[in-house]
């Protein structure tokens, strides 16, 4: 792997339910680490926790308030800074590293910019983050300088434009002209296509591709759509209830093989079926919660029909762990074979 | 003309003429108890708007009044806005810190008196410690603008707080933050004044339309108000209470046709002096209303 930027130990997210009041486990004891300069994506249905993990380490606070545990170390250009919780549910985020060295695209663009702003002053706020002894005439430079970077037509109007009068391409660019004029390190785009058209999405992606080449930036796509893994990821992270159980490079998560994750299986399986017009694989829907001390997927899974008798019990009286399958692949699952 | 705009348009002219008001009063001075002409005559050359039952000039009365409240007015604006910004904005923005509960617990308690009864037993308290009650007579507008304000506190205060927790909460708030954006950037520049710039503004003009209405109900009630001889709309309205009944004889029509009813007024104007009834009470409800469309041209525009 390249030069270590972030390294991710052992997170763990707990969310007070809003509906009981109970604390649920949304993020279960994750582990990986990215490289400058990697496109990682990071998949797995909703409700996995992808959004939660990402959003803890940024420390994006939600309505509800969240524990954390474990560590994480960032790689700046300072040197190494650690993010460990100094004790449960003390917050320590990647921000803290240096305001504005983690960016963050939002899934609804048109809710992440402030209404009543123009456009160009949003961005000339995340310039003043970026280079704060920047005049005013400097800052409004520099926004209309990355306004034009995200590829808008005629910056300096778009700069003078309020959010409701751009349309959902143009807000999803202005969002991601947001998070780069702090002149992050990371990038975080949370299913940055959703909402927008087949060629509007196409030039989002290729936009986010040419930022990420020209900048050098380390860029971490959350979503749905396996169409956005292939034409862009270098390495995919799958996420199911909380705990990762799958982080290798692309090509490995989708040729199919008997080491990949049975889950990774049945979510390409389904993608697949969707594309093909074929009505989906049958599945086991499965309860919702951890299943306690056994693999979170067992209920699921469709390697319990073959696999051999000794492991499948081990699936059910364990968790298991994230192993080296080789060549920067993990997975976690007892029946996975080289 | 939109209706939102139509109550724009009325706010501001009300709003100008009061400021042209005050700043003629600048210019006008004259003793206020000295009489300058006989009692109650009707409008005239002389007297625009004839004279009050001590034979003083109407006008300059009614122009003079406004010193009583304007510049007062401001204070209390000015006070709430101290006092009730920086509260209601910190209850809003660190919701679950020990010190918002406390606050909030202040504020209820203040807002459960009823502003007149604060107003009129401060100022009752204030007027008997003073040695020289003649001496505080000028101090005492200020000690009116004070309550009047710190009785609007908790209002501003919670509206304020409950619009800036729901910006707090917003997912452009999150978005600042996240991009390392400092708290005091994001509450002053990206909640307070992008977003409750018209909801303050909205406050401040009910504020002084509540100033001006305890001023002018405690003027007219006497005591406590603006303390004769000098004027306010109030105690010229008290000062004439007396002409109602023969002001309403005179202006009574022989018949319901219109020149009867016009012929009435005209009586009632001329001879009995309608005018220093009905000028302060224009007075008052023109203000008042002006500033309540304001107000509402405010609310309407995202306050």
């Amino acid at each position: 792997m390249s030069t270590p930027l972030l390294r991710v130990e052992n997170l763990s997210v707990g969310v007070t339910d809003p509906l009981d009041g109970q604390e649920v486990v949304v993020v279960d004891d994750v582990s990986f680490s990215l490289g400058r300069g990697e496109v990682v994506a990071l998949v797995g249905e909703s409700g996995s926790g992808k959004t939660v993990l990402m959003r803890s380490l940024l420390g994006i606070t939600s309505a509800k308030p969240g524990v954390m545990q474990g560590r994480a170390t960032a790689w700046t250009e300072e040197g190494e800074a650690a993010l460990a919780p100094r004790r449960p549910g003390r917050r320590r985020s990647l921000t803290t590293v240096r305001p504005g060295w983690a960016g963050y695209v939002f899934q609804h663009p048109l809710e992440a910019l402030d209404p009543y702003q123009t456009v160009g002053r949003q961005v000339a706020d995340s310039v003043r983050v970026a280079r704060p002894r920047a005049s005013t005439a400097e800052r409004r430079e520099r926004a209309e300088h990355w306004l034009a970077q995200v590829a808008l037509p005629n910056p300096r109007a778009v700069a003078e434009l309020h959010p409701h009068e751009l349309s959902g391409g143009m807000a999803q660019r202005v969002a991601v002209a947001v998070a780069l004029a702090t002149e992050p390190r990371f990038l975080v785009a949370d299913e940055p296509t959703t909402g927008l058209d087949w060629s509007v999405r196409r030039e989002v992606l290729d936009l986010l591709a040419r930022l990420q080449d020209e900048q050098g930036l380390t860029l971490l796509l959350i979503t749905h759509d396996f169409a956005v893994v292939r034409h862009m990821a270098d390495r995919v992270l799958v996420l199911y209830q909380g705990r990762l159980v799958e982080d290798g490079p692309r090509s490995a998560f989708f040729e199919p093989g008997p080491g990949e994750h049975p889950y990774s299986r049945e979510l390409q399986a389904r993608v697949l079926a969707l594309e093909e017009g074929r009505p989906p694989p049958p599945s086991l829907r499965a309860p919702s919660g951890p299943a306690g001390a056994s693999c979170p997927y067992v209920k699921r899974c469709a390697r319990m029909a073959v696999g051999r008798e000794h492991d499948q019990e081990r699936c059910y009286s364990e968790v298991p762990p994230l192993v080296p399958f080789g060549d920067g692949h993990r997975v976690a699952c007892f029946l996975s074979r080289r | 003309m939109r209706l939102r705009s139509l109550s724009a348009v009325l706010g501001a002219i009300v709003v100008s003429i009061l400021v042209g008001v005050r700043l003629l009063a600048l210019f006008v001075h004259v003793d206020p108890a000295e009489p300058t002409d006989a009692p109650l005559l009707g409008p005239s050359s002389a007297h625009l708007l004839g004279t009050d039952q001590l034979g003083r000039d109407l006008l300059v009365r009614m122009i003079e009044s406004t010193e009583a409240f304007a510049v007062p007015g401001l204070f209390a604006v000015l006070v709430a806005l101290l006092v009730g910004v920086p509260l209601g904005a910190a209850i809003g923005f660190w919701p679950r810190a020990k010190a918002t509960a406390v606050a909030r617990l202040g504020l209820t308690i203040v807002g459960a008196w009823p502003r007149l009864v604060l107003v009129v037993v401060v100022v009752a308290i204030f007027m008997v410690s003073v040695s020289d009650p003649a001496e505080w007579a000028g101090l005492r507008l200020y000690v009116l603008a004070l309550l009047v304000a710190i009785s609007f506190v908790p209002q501003l205060a919670q509206e304020l707080s409950e619009r800036v927790l729901t910006f707090q909460r917003a997912q452009f708030v999150e978005a600042a933050r996240a991009h390392g954006l400092p708290d005091h950037r994001i509450l002053f520049v990206h909640i307070l004044w992008a977003n409750c710039r018209e909801l303050v503004l909205r406050q401040c003009c009910l504020l002084f339309a509540s100033f001006l209405l305890v001023e002018t109900s405690l003027s007219y009630l006497g005591d406590y108000g603006v303390p004769p001889p000098r004027p306010s709309w109030g105690n010229i309205l008290s000062d004439v209470r007396s002409q109602v009944i023969h002001v309403r004889s005179l202006a009574r029509p022989d018949s319901w046709a219109p020149w009867d009813i016009a012929l009435g007024l005209e009586r009632a104007i001329n001879e009995g002096a309608a005018l220093a009834l009905l000028a302060p009470t224009l007075a008052i409800v023109v203000s008042i209303g002006g500033l309540l469309a304001l107000a509402r041209h405010f609310a309407e525009t995202r306050g």
